[in-house]
């Protein structure tokens, strides 16, 4: 209808990228936090973009904790027995009855499995 | 039949569903805001009457002051830079000879999908003080040396709670005022070029007055909603750090399923926002909103 000036363009174009850019900020940071283990985001505080990619996150979550991947082997503020977090998964899977009240996962030591094992997930 | 029997028919299973899902909740907790409603009372199953004892405790606490001060301050904040933000992106995605218009109308929704508690996790995730992504940006900009505590200071934590608040429930004033400009006549701003009127004259004169209706809408719904945030404040700060964040939503919620669980108390609180909410939208019908559609 009415065509902005060359200038006017320009600012509008500048407008339009300053609210994409609002609109994107939170999504575009939870991506980056995603793709990037714990370790990595803690590192360094000042860096946008991680040292490295890993798409350990997702899988961990899409294989319903089955597939965790070296990333989780990495976090500090878990115990050390953390680095046994695979296998005692699986050990814990085995020997666990599938009872109601254990039905839901367990954020803590498994104590009717092993109590070395944390944050193990009773099915 | 009668028409308006027959239309009373029809209208009631709609009648006794909402009268179930909603009329039930409001009239139980009117029910307990007159009673002394705690763990030791929900134990015994016994309600002991207390008449209006537990809005004088309400009215009496420092703290609900407090919460509807923040409420006050977090409505005016959010609801004034909504609508100024909706015209102006509203206006911005209506230049349909600009490309990057074009991609903003595309995104404008994308924050709407998000569900309230979920922005706020990921704004907690954004402001956070030690691995925060806003920090890191000035950072990288070369704005900041340190970083700031967005969510932990009490100076800036009302503030930063409201731009999440903002960021989700934008898009939904846009949409609007993005409706009401596509119905207003291209031939009033024909003839206003013909008269020599410049953008600015054209905004003040004809696109403003246009918009006012809906702005009012606007008004009144944010109101309504902003008064009644929780999940925002929930997820990024849990009314601290202290009670600098603590609204009137979440004085109701804590009252209720905090330590010691003042039921009673909670509902009366809950029910003096509800009361609040309803003056204030009927104080925007009866001033904002009449005069704007006279």
């Amino acid at each position: 209808m009415f065509r902005p000036s060359r200038t006017g363009r320009l600012m509008l174009h500048v407008a339009n990228l300053m609210v994409i850019f609002f609109i994107l900020l939170p999504l575009a940071a939870v991506f980056v936090g995603s793709v990037q283990s714990e370790k990595s985001l803690q590192a360094d505080t000042h860096r946008l973009l991680p040292i490295e990619f890993t798409a350990d996150n997702f899988i961990v979550i899409l294989s319903k904790g089955e597939h965790k991947g070296r990333i989780f082997e990495q976090v500090t503020y878990l115990p050390d027995n953390i680095k046994s977090f695979s296998r005692s998964s699986r050990s814990c899977s085995a020997r666990c009855r599938p009872t109601p009240s254990r039905a839901s996962a367990f954020v803590g030591p498994c104590f009717y499995c092993r109590p070395t094992s944390w944050r193990v997930s009773c099915r | 039949m009668s028409a308006g029997r027959f239309a009373f028919l029809m209208n009631l299973p709609t009648l006794l569903c909402l009268g179930l899902v909603l009329g039930y909740p409001v009239i139980y907790a009117g029910y307990l805001s007159v009673h002394r409603v705690g763990l030791a009372q929900l134990r015994r199953g016994e309600f002991a009457f207390n008449g209006w004892e537990n809005y004088g405790r309400v009215f009496e606490d420092p703290l609900f002051w407090v919460a509807l001060k923040n409420t006050a301050i977090f409505t005016v904040v959010t609801v004034s830079s909504e609508i100024v933000l909706a015209v102006a992106i509203a206006l911005l995605i209506n230049q349909t000879g600009i490309w990057t218009s074009r991609i903003t109308r595309l995104l404008i929704l994308l924050p709407y999908a998000i569900p309230p508690i979920a922005n706020g996790l990921i704004w907690s995730f954004l402001y956070s003080f030690q691995f925060g992504f806003l920090n890191r940006i000035l950072f990288t900009a070369g704005l900041i040396d340190d970083p700031i505590n967005w969510a932990g200071n009490p100076d800036t934590a009302l503030y930063a709670v409201t731009v999440p608040y903002i960021w989700r429930t934008l898009p939904f004033a846009i949409i609007l005022v993005h409706a009401a400009l596509q119905g207003i006549p291209r031939e009033l701003y024909e003839q206003a070029a013909i008269d020599g009127a410049n953008a600015w004259h054209r905004f003040r004169q004809i696109t403003l007055p246009m918009l006012r209706q809906i702005i009012a809408i606007i008004l009144i719904l944010r109101t309504a909603f902003a008064f009644a945030v929780f999940e925002e404040i929930l997820a990024i700060t849990q009314g601290g750090p202290g009670d600098a964040t603590w609204v009137a939503a979440w004085y109701s919620y804590k009252i209720t399923f905090a330590p010691p669980n003042n039921f009673g108390m909670g509902s009366a609180s809950a029910y003096i926002l509800a009361l609040m909410i309803g003056v204030m939208a009927l104080l925007y019908m009866r001033f904002v909103y009449r005069r704007v559609t006279l």
